[in-house]
């Protein structure tokens, strides 16, 4: 289920993420023009306000007399030629009379100017439009907060939806792999127990070289279906840990492949030291066997195999070159598609690793490949 | 001969599993369906049971639960199923043993015989008296280590006798033993068992309870 939860999160991941940035887009173009449109709210509100101001003030000249300018409730400066002249605030900037308005903080400030025969004359006013500004971010906020939750929960809904199909398949192919496996070694047995009573019963065949054939095939298929339940029941599977001597189960499995190592008439070179290892003994012959296989397997006919085994690694060594060492550690990936098998045995061989924290490392190196288990 | 009940589908494995046996001197019934093997375990008389998971008609986790409600016969699962789960339902569905496929035939014998020596509180070999010896794994009985020839019934009596050392036998418990369903067991008949064994291996080896049946005195 792994594949599935990966596209999964995959599919989250972009979905929620161009989502989201759409969303982003919208919420940032909707609040540049309800900000602009504040502005203008308020400025238009400024206008009247100086207008007023204006009117009350009419027969005022703002100049050398000396009246005084009668103040309303808003707050206003009047600047006669740059020079303050009379207002509740005063500017802290003069050069900003230039503008139409100017923001400053929270407030707003509208400048509005008129050309009289002895002046110019200025007439500030501000307005406070933070809150408006902060309900606009409040509202905005809310709404992005619950277009996300949205956008989540679409998303989680979309992508069962759409990964359902991908699940029933997977699942389908592991139920089938579960059935596969258990299916075929009814006939498997039979194959290897008649050859085993055959060879009882007449012992004209009992060293057949034709019987050992069929043995060892029915064995390699046996094989095959073991390694696909192991990944199928990898994590349910009774683990019995014990102390084994990884040496003589070695020489047993090379014992094992020895007609298919005299069929490609192999050289083996080999280096076996004693070595215990704490491992269940099922998982340590299926290591030996992927590493041995597949060593022998990738070798052309007549080539070399170095076997080292040493205190705290087993080390094979073939004739033979890989081009990307990563994919072929993948499942149901091999080198060569043309050879036979189901690509699993390296991918085996990590997960075994894996499994009892052992490292596996691959090289491909002047046309000769080393595998390679560190205890 | 020791007599066993191999209960697998697939035809071909079922006969290769007799046909083997039989070499080995065992007597073997072949049953090709669940619910067969519970109603055959029910009426005839075996020593071990081979029996199959995957079983139509009724799966042989269920047969073996079955079984167990009339019988502690030995049953030895062979199947294909061989994660943890399986293995353990295997046994708490009342199993001996546990044989995965693909397994060897001579494996399948060496774990035949560990549990029908079981029976004998393991020992291959009784001795009797001084010279006569009863061989638990072919279930033949020497004196001077020349073959003593019993029927099947007295073979079962012995047996029966050797499992139960020091313990008194009711007659209803050798006739279920030693009989089978469609058999009809008389007390007449036993009495010529009996004496005829008195005779092999000595009139003081069994005793007579009366009015409720039999000890052997080991």
């Amino acid at each position: 289920m792994l594949v599935e939860r990966k596209s999964f999160v995959r599919f989250l991941f972009i979905y929620i993420f161009s989502s989201v940035f759409l969303l982003s887009a919208g919420i940032f173009l909707y609040y540049r023009m309800n900000h602009q449109f504040i502005i203008y709210s308020h400025i238009s509100q400024m206008k009247k306000n100086i207008n007023a101001f204006i009117e009350v003030n009419q027969k005022k000249h703002f100049l050398g007399n000396k009246t005084e300018a009668k103040i309303l409730k808003e707050p206003i400066a009047i600047y006669v030629d740059k020079n303050y002249k009379d207002g509740t605030f005063k500017l802290e900037n003069i050069e900003n009379l230039r503008k139409e308005y100017f923001q400053k903080k929270d407030k707003l400030f509208y400048i509005h100017h008129e050309h009289k025969r002895w002046g110019e004359v200025f007439f500030v006013t501000y307005s406070d439009i933070g809150k408006d500004i902060e309900n606009l971010q409040y509202y905005l906020m809310i709404f992005t907060l619950l277009s996300i939750l949205f956008i989540v929960a679409i998303a989680y809904v979309l992508g069962k939806i759409f990964l359902k199909p991908m699940s029933d398949v997977i699942k389908s192919l592991e139920e089938f792999i579960a059935d596969a496996t258990h299916e075929i070694n009814t006939p498997i047995s039979n194959i290897l127990i008649n050859i085993e009573l055959s060879r009882e019963l007449y012992p004209i065949i009992k060293d057949s070289d034709e019987f050992t054939k069929i043995e060892n095939s029915a064995f390699r298929v046996s094989k095959i279906f073991k390694d696909l339940s192991f990944l199928k029941f990898e994590n349910n599977q009774i683990k019995e840990r014990a102390n084994i001597d990884v040496n003589k189960t070695l020489v047993e499995r090379l014992d094992f492949f020895k007609s298919l190592i005299e069929n490609k008439n192999l050289q083996i070179d080999k280096n076996i030291e004693t070595v215990k290892v704490e491992i269940d003994k099922e998982d340590l012959i299926r290591l030996i066997d992927n590493l041995l296989s597949n060593a022998i397997k990738y070798t052309k006919s007549s080539g070399l195999l170095i076997i080292t085994l040493k205190d705290e690694y087993i080390e094979i060594t073939n004739d033979g070159e890989i081009k990307n060492e990563k994919k072929v550690l993948k499942k149901f990936v091999r080198e060569n598609k043309n050879e036979g098998g189901f690509g699993l045995g390296l991918y085996i061989v990590q997960k075994i690793c894996k499994i009892y924290g052992f490292t596996f490392t691959l090289k491909s190196l002047d046309s000769k490949v080393i595998s390679k288990v560190s205890f | 001969m020791k007599k066993l009940l191999v209960v697998e589908d697939d035809v071909d494995l079922n006969t290769t599993i007799v046909k083997y046996l039989k070499i080995k001197s065992f007597k073997c019934e072949a049953i090709y369906d669940g619910e067969d093997a519970v109603n055959i375990a029910y009426e005839k008389n075996f020593e071990l049971i081979l029996l199959d998971i995957k079983l139509p008609s009724l799966n042989g986790l269920e047969v073996a639960k079955k079984i167990r409600e009339f019988s502690n016969i030995p049953i030895i699962f062979l199947t294909s199923l061989d994660t943890h789960e399986d293995i353990e339902k295997g046994f708490l569905h009342g199993g001996d043993d546990y044989i995965t496929k693909p397994f060897s035939l001579n494996e399948l014998y060496l774990r035949i015989n560990a549990i029908l020596r079981r029976n004998f509180q393991n020992e291959t070999t009784i001795l009797i008296s001084k010279d006569i010896v009863f061989n638990t794994s072919n279930s033949t009985l020497t004196k001077n280590k020349k073959d003593i020839h019993l029927t099947a019934k007295e073979i079962l009596l012995l047996s029966q006798f050797l499992q139960n050392k020091d313990k008194i036998l009711t007659k209803d418990e050798i006739f279920s033993h030693i009989y089978e369903y469609e058999e009809d067991p008389s007390d007449a008949s036993l009495r010529v068992f009996i004496n005829r064994l008195r005779k092999i291996i000595g009139k003081e080896k069994i005793l007579t309870i009366k009015a409720v049946g039999y000890k052997y005195v080991s």
